[in-house]
């Protein structure tokens, strides 16, 4: 469902230019949970930027669900990210004036989902990260892993055919960065949700189907 | 999400509020006040019972002699049955005021003896004697059956910014003194202020001397009229006003006659013509129409109707309203950059935060749209917040200028309609000021703002 054909990704800094991305092709089917794995500088990001639509390949094609994404407008990309993609981003980044339901529903409301609705979505996704009772919690009042946690749920509010996660499990301990793997299985097995997760760590990648490693914009296994 | 962005920041918020509230206040106290003196100006106009006047348009000194035989030209206006139902020929000047007590009552001194402070008395040796009280007038010299024909109400009299008003008027109505060629006989009438009678403790009998150079004439004091002046200006500079029969005023002048190779011609100046119009007259012949006849007979004189003294006191006011409002500008836009550059480093201490709300599908536009909401209702509270002081802020100034102007009268025009019109005023340049951190926030680039390290 997601394919990359020859696509290169060159950052113009004025006096010189840096390939992040060298002619990558790569094909991820529904339901799979893969691991990017490399070095920092890697281009790791750039692929996963690329992938969830944030950025746009210098050359080259991405298909989305049979769409070519390539050559869309912002504002096209912009709502593609909103219905079929989740971002996880390894500081969390929850909106900090809003609480923790308030942070899930917010792509609920720019999709313009109903408030009944709304309500009765995000209840379901606190139960399901065990966080019912931190609903009207801020995230300053909460862990590391409860932020992560609320994090999950909010890439699940418009129930997204990809999540992108980038360094998941980066900023908690172990065991909650466990806890959150588990999510992710559990989400895999259950849905036909993608998983493609950014991480520099061995031990969170040998716990997805799959792993690509990416060396100086290449992908080499 | 805006309200809780306001909050998070309270201390910029207030200081930003603060800022618009001062410019707001700055705005609606100026524009206040400068409404209130025009309003003040323009009723003293309408309300006046004067349908033209008549000026030389010359500046005063070189103008005096331009309205030639003005009491025949008042004559001569007055002879226009048809159009014209009242003129009052006005001379106005500075003399100098001194009272007179027992002792020098019967001698004739001058302004220079007072200055030395003797008098030489008969026998006696020179001594020093209880200094007179002395000063400057502005004194008015009028016809005064014809000066009440133009009184607004029983007792009321209005000259431009000074409201007179008479308990006692004069008991020579005419003026005796022109009647064959300024040669018949004085009236030594005069009325004064009140604030002339407090002063110099004068009462209804009390004799003054009224001087200009050498010229000096002694008068009774047959009436005492109250004015609207408090001070400020007139403090400052004069005593107080009097009021004395025109021909008698001119004769102290010189005004009256002058000699040319052994001939004697009447002068007769003075430097203003009130005109009444008709209210009978033929509805063809407009207060306007009246104006261009006397005007081209008289080519030298300015003969204003109402209509056009509302015009030059709209002209005026003009200056005075760019300027005011030049200030209220500058102002309002200092105060809206700095809530723009509160913004701005309110947007970039949230890169991160817009660019994770834009990765999980939150359009440029809704960002745009909150960004611009926030400044804007920033904007709106200090409006808000603004409107009282502006309403104590146009209050002290009105009086501040009154009281400096020397008038007791309200100077203030604080209406619904001004503040509507300041508040859209702000809301629109507030607007536009938002669109600069709206627009940065919009077009912020996804990938970089959820990469930037502060």
């Amino acid at each position: 469902m997601i394919e990359l054909k020859d696509v290169t990704k060159i950052y113009d800094l004025g006096a010189s230019k840096v390939k992040a991305l060298q002619e990558i092709n790569l094909t991820i089917n529904k339901a799979d949970f893969i691991a990017i794995e490399g070095p920092s500088g890697s281009g790791k990001s750039t692929l996963l930027n690329i992938i969830g639509c944030i950025d746009t390949p210098t050359e080259g094609k991405v298909f989305i669900s049979g769409v070519d994404v390539s050559g869309l407008s912002d504002r096209e990309l912009t709502k593609i990210r909103l219905r079929k993609i989740g971002f996880i981003f390894q500081l969390f980044y929850l909106i900090p004036t809003l609480t923790a339901q308030e942070n899930i529903e917010l792509p609920m409301r720019e999709a313009r989902l109903p408030y009944r609705n709304r309500k009765a979505r995000s209840n379901k996704l606190l139960e399901m990260v065990g966080l019912v009772e931190r609903a009207n919690h801020y995230p300053n009042q909460l862990s590391g892993g409860e932020q992560q946690r609320i994090a999950i749920a909010r890439a699940l509010a418009n129930e997204p055919e990809i999540i992108l996660a980038d360094e998941p499990t980066g900023e908690i301990d172990r065991p909650t960065g466990n806890r959150i793997l588990k999510i992710f299985k559990n989400l895999v097995d259950s849905t036909d949700i993608t998983i493609i997760m950014v991480t520099h760590d061995p031990k969170v990648a040998s716990q997805t189907k799959c792993r690509i490693t990416i060396e100086d914009g290449r992908i080499i296994k | 999400m805006i309200i809780q962005n306001l909050l998070r920041r309270k201390g910029r918020t207030v200081m930003s509020i603060t800022a618009i509230a001062i410019s707001t206040a700055l705005l609606v106290s100026l524009l206040s006040v400068a409404e209130g003196i025009w309003q003040y100006s323009s009723q003293l106009i309408i309300s006046s019972r004067e349908d033209i006047i008549i000026r030389p348009n010359l500046p005063r000194g070189g103008g005096l002699q331009v309205i030639n035989n003005g009491h025949t030209l008042a004559d001569e206006l007055r002879s226009d049955t048809v159009n014209i139902s009242e003129v009052s020929p006005v001379y106005l000047w500075w003399l100098l005021i001194t009272t007179v007590n027992e002792q020098n009552m019967d001698t004739n001194f001058t302004p220079d003896d007072i200055l030395n402070n003797s008098l030489n008395i008969g026998n006696y040796n020179e001594v020093e004697l209880d200094l007179p009280s002395s000063g400057v007038v502005l004194s008015l010299g009028v016809i005064p059956e014809r000066m009440k024909k133009f009184f607004i109400d029983e007792d009321t009299y209005k000259l431009e910014i000074i409201e007179f008003k008479f308990d006692n008027w004069f008991e020579t109505p005419d003026d005796p003194h022109f009647k064959n060629n300024y040669t018949g006989p004085w009236t030594y009438e005069v009325l004064i202020d009140d604030h002339l009678a407090k002063k110099y403790n004068l009462q209804l009998g009390s004799k003054v001397n009224l001087s200009i150079d050498t010229n000096s004439v002694t008068f009774t004091v047959t009436g005492i009229f109250k004015t609207n002046l408090i001070g400020g200006y007139f403090e400052d500079y004069i005593d107080g006003i009097v009021l004395m029969h025109l021909s008698e005023m001119q004769s102290i002048l010189g005004e009256d006659l002058v000699t040319i190779e052994n001939r004697t011609i009447v002068t007769d100046n003075v430097d203003t013509i009130a005109i009444s119009l008709n209210p009978n007259r033929p509805k063809s012949n407009s207060a306007e129409d009246v104006a261009v006849g006397i005007q081209e007979k008289n080519p030298l004189l300015d003969v204003l109707t109402k209509e056009e003294q509302l015009e030059k006191l709209e002209e005026q006011n003009a200056m005075t309203n760019i300027f005011y409002t030049a200030i209220s500008i500058v102002a309002i836009i200092i105060g809206l950059l700095f809530v723009a550059c509160i913004m701005l480093i309110s947007v970039y201490e949230r890169i991160n935060e817009i660019g994770t709300l834009r990765a999980i599908g939150i359009a440029k536009l809704t960002i745009f749209r909150w960004v611009m909401t926030e400044s804007v209702l920033l904007i709106i509270l200090g409006v808000l917040v603004g409107f009282l002081p502006g309403y104590f802020g146009s209050k002290l100034l009105g009086e501040y200028i009154s009281n400096n102007i020397g008038i007791d009268q309200e100077l203030t025009a604080f209406s619904p309609g001004l503040l509507i019109s300041a508040f859209l005023g702000m809301l629109i340049l507030g607007t536009l000021i938002s669109l600069i951190p709206a627009i940065q926030a919009g077009k912020m680039k996804v990938a970089q703002a959820l990469s930037f390290v502060r």
